[in-house]
C-alpha cells in the first residue's frame, strides 16, 4: 500500500493532470485508487516520468508498472494495449505494419 | 442527474467509479460520497447547473485544488463542481489582475512577474494551490506582512445560491471571502498589485528563557516601524541551523534592522517555506493554528516546551503553528489548553469540517440564509 499523505502538492507536477484537470488523473488520484483497491484504467494515462516522485515532500514512489499490473490483473488491458499485443504477434512490430511495407 | 448532459459537453461530466473516489476526499481525513463530478468552463454552465440543480434537489461541493487540510471540499452526496477548468487570466492593468478561479497561484505569479508587478499573497502551497480556494479560505501568504488575501482583492465575480450575479467589492466581499464556499460561486476575481515588495529589514534575536524573549516582545512591538515578528522555538531553529535557543525574527519597514543587505534578505525570505519543509521531514505531518492572546503567550510556550512539541508562529498576530506526529493524542490536548488560555482554534487556516464543533458564529448564519438559503452549497462545512 502506498503511504501517502493526500496533500496534493503533487498534482501540478504532472505533465498529464496539468492538461487533463480531472482529479482521478493525478498522482493523488492515483494513489486514493490504489488504497481503496480498484484498479481503473485511468492508471495508463500515467506518462512515468516520475516527476510525482521527486515533487513529493515525502518521497512516495508510486510505481505506476506495479499499479499497472494490477489493472490488468482486476479490469484485463486497454483496447490499445490489446492491440498492441495481437499486432506483435502478427506483425512483429506494434504498428501492423507487415515487414514489406516499412519504408527506410 | 440526466439533464446535466445537457449543460455540460460529454468530458465535463463524470458519474464513473474512478472520479467518485478521487473526488470524495481532499487534503484532509475526511471522507465524503460524490453523486457526479462536473467541470465547468463558463459562467453561463455555472448558471444552468444551479437551476437544474434546485430543480432536481441536488446539492452541490465546490473545488478548487483540493488541498484543504480541514474538510472544507469533501462533499455531502453532492454535485462535485471542480472549477480547475476555468483556469484563464481575464486581464492584467499595471495596478489589477482578473482570473478565474482556478488558476493556479504560481502561474498567475509567473505571469504577474513577467509584467515587473508583484502580488504579495504566497502560502506554501503555491505551487498547486487555486486562487478560488485561496479567496474562499481567506488565505495568509507566508510573508505574513502584507495579511489576509482580503487586503488584495478589489473586486469579485459571484453567483449565488439563489441563482443571482453579483459584483462584490468593499465590505461586502466579507460575504464570499472566507466563507469556505458556502455562499456561491465565485467566477471572476480581480486582484489588487503592487509595483514592487515593500521594503524590508530584519533582525534576529536570540534567547534563553521565556520572560527574556516576552520581554524583548515587548520593547519591539512598541516600534510602530515593525511590520511582523516571527516566533521559532529550539526544534525550529535547530532545524534551520540557526543555533538551538528562542527565535524573534523581527521585520521592519525602515531601516531599524541590523540586516540590510538584500541578498542576505532574500536568503531569510525563503526560510519559512523551507522550515515547512523541514518539518514535514521530520515526520511532524499535522499542523494546528491556535490563536493566543498576548498576556498567555509565556504559558503556551511553557506548555509546547514541556512535551516536546515544534512550534513556530506570528507574534504580533498571536497566530502560533504547532506542529504533531501522526494521531498524537497531544494534537486532541491541544484544544483544550487552547480554551484554558482564552484562546481560539480557527486562527489562520479556516474551520471545514474538522473545526466546525469548536466554532459557532451566528453572523456567518446570517450571511448563510442571505445568500443560499435552500443551502444548496458545500454541506456539511463552516456552518450547519
Amino acid at each position: 500500500m502506498i503511504k501517502c499523505n493526500e496533500c496534493g502538492l503533487c498534482k501540478e507536477s504532472c505533465p498529464v493532470y496539468r492538461v487533463v484537470k480531472k482529479e482521478s488523473v493525478s498522482p493523488r488520484g492515483f494513489a486514493i485508487l490504489d488504497k481503496k483497491q480498484n484498479y481503473d484504467k485511468v492508471l495508463y494515462y500515467c506518462s512515468l516520468c516520475n516527476n510525482c516522485k521527486v515533487s513529493c515532500p515525502y518521497g512516495v514512489d508510486l510505481k505506476l508498472e506495479e499499479l499497472r499490473e494490477k489493472v490488468l490483473d482486476q479490469n484485463g488491458e486497454t483496447e490499445a494495449v490489446s492491440k498492441m499485443i495481437a499486432n506483435l504477434r502478427e506483425f512483429g512490430n506494434p504498428y501492423g505494419m507487415s515487414v514489406g511495407m516499412k519504408k527506410d | 442527474m440526466m439533464k446535466f448532459k445537457e449543460v455540460f459537453p460529454p468530458n465535463a461530466y463524470s458519474e464513473a467509479a474512478a472520479d467518485k473516489i478521487t473526488y470524495a476526499r481532499d487534503g484532509s481525513e475526511f471522507e465524503g460520497l460524490v453523486k457526479a463530478v462536473v467541470y465547468p468552463t463558463t459562467k453561463e454552465q455555472i448558471a444552468n447547473m444551479i437551476m437544474l440543480g434546485k430543480s432536481e434537489k441536488l446539492h452541490f461541493t465546490i473545488r478548487g485544488a483540493g488541498t484543504n487540510t480541514l474538510g472544507a471540499c469533501v462533499p455531502a452526496n453532492s454535485v462535485v463542481v471542480d472549477l480547475s477548468r476555468m483556469n484563464k487570466i481575464l486581464e492584467m492593468t499595471t495596478n489589477s489582475v482578473t482570473v478565474e478561479p482556478g488558476v493556479i497561484l504560481s502561474n498567475l505569479l509567473k505571469e504577474i512577474q513577467k509584467k515587473g508587478l508583484f502580488f504579495p499573497i504566497k502560502p506554501l502551497e503555491y505551487k498547486v494551490c487555486s486562487v478560488g480556494g485561496l479567496v474562499a479560505m481567506n488565505s495568509f501568504g507566508l510573508d505574513i506582512r502584507y495579511g489576509r488575501v482580503e487586503n488584495w482583492i478589489e473586486e469579485l465575480e459571484v453567483i449565488n445560491g439563489n441563482n443571482q450575479k453579483l459584483k462584490i467589492s468593499g465590505p461586502q466581499l466579507k460575504d464570499f471571502v472566507g466563507m469556505e464556499g458556502t455562499t456561491g460561486i465565485i467566477f471572476s476575481i480581480k486582484f489588487k498589485l503592487l509595483p514592487a515588495p515593500l521594503p524590508k529589514t530584519v533582525s534576529i534575536f536570540k534567547f534563553n528563557t521565556i520572560s527574556a524573549l516576552m520581554e524583548k516582545y515587548d520593547f519591539v512591538s512598541k516600534n510602530k516601524h515593525v511590520t511582523s515578528v516571527y516566533f521559532l522555538d529550539e526544534f525550529c531553529s535547530s532545524f534551520l541551523e540557526l543555533g538551538s535557543s528562542l527565535l524573534l525574527i523581527v521585520e521592519y519597514d525602515n531601516d531599524n534592522g541590523v540586516i540590510k543587505n538584500d541578498e542576505e534578505i532574500a536568503k531569510l525570505d525563503g526560510f519559512m517555506e523551507k522550515l515547512q519543509h523541514l518539518i514535514i521531514n521530520k515526520k511532524y505531518v499535522s499542523k494546528e493554528d491556535p490563536y493566543i492572546p498576548i498576556e498567555n503567550i509565556p504559558k503556551f510556550i511553557q506548555w509546547l516546551r514541556k512535551n516536546a512539541i515544534p512550534c513556530y508562529g506570528y507574534m504580533h498576530l498571536g497566530i502560533f503553528h504547532p506542529c504533531f506526529r501522526e494521531s498524537s493524542p497531544l494534537n486532541t490536548e491541544l484544544y483544550n489548553i487552547v480554551k484554558i488560555l482564552n484562546g481560539s482554534v480557527p486562527g489562520e487556516y479556516g474551520i471545514g469540517i474538522k473545526r466546525k464543533q469548536f466554532f459557532s458564529n451566528p453572523k456567518l448564519s446570517r450571511i448563510k440564509s442571505n445568500h443560499d438559503p435552500s443551502k444548496i452549497f458545500n454541506r456539511g462545512v463552516l456552518i450547519d
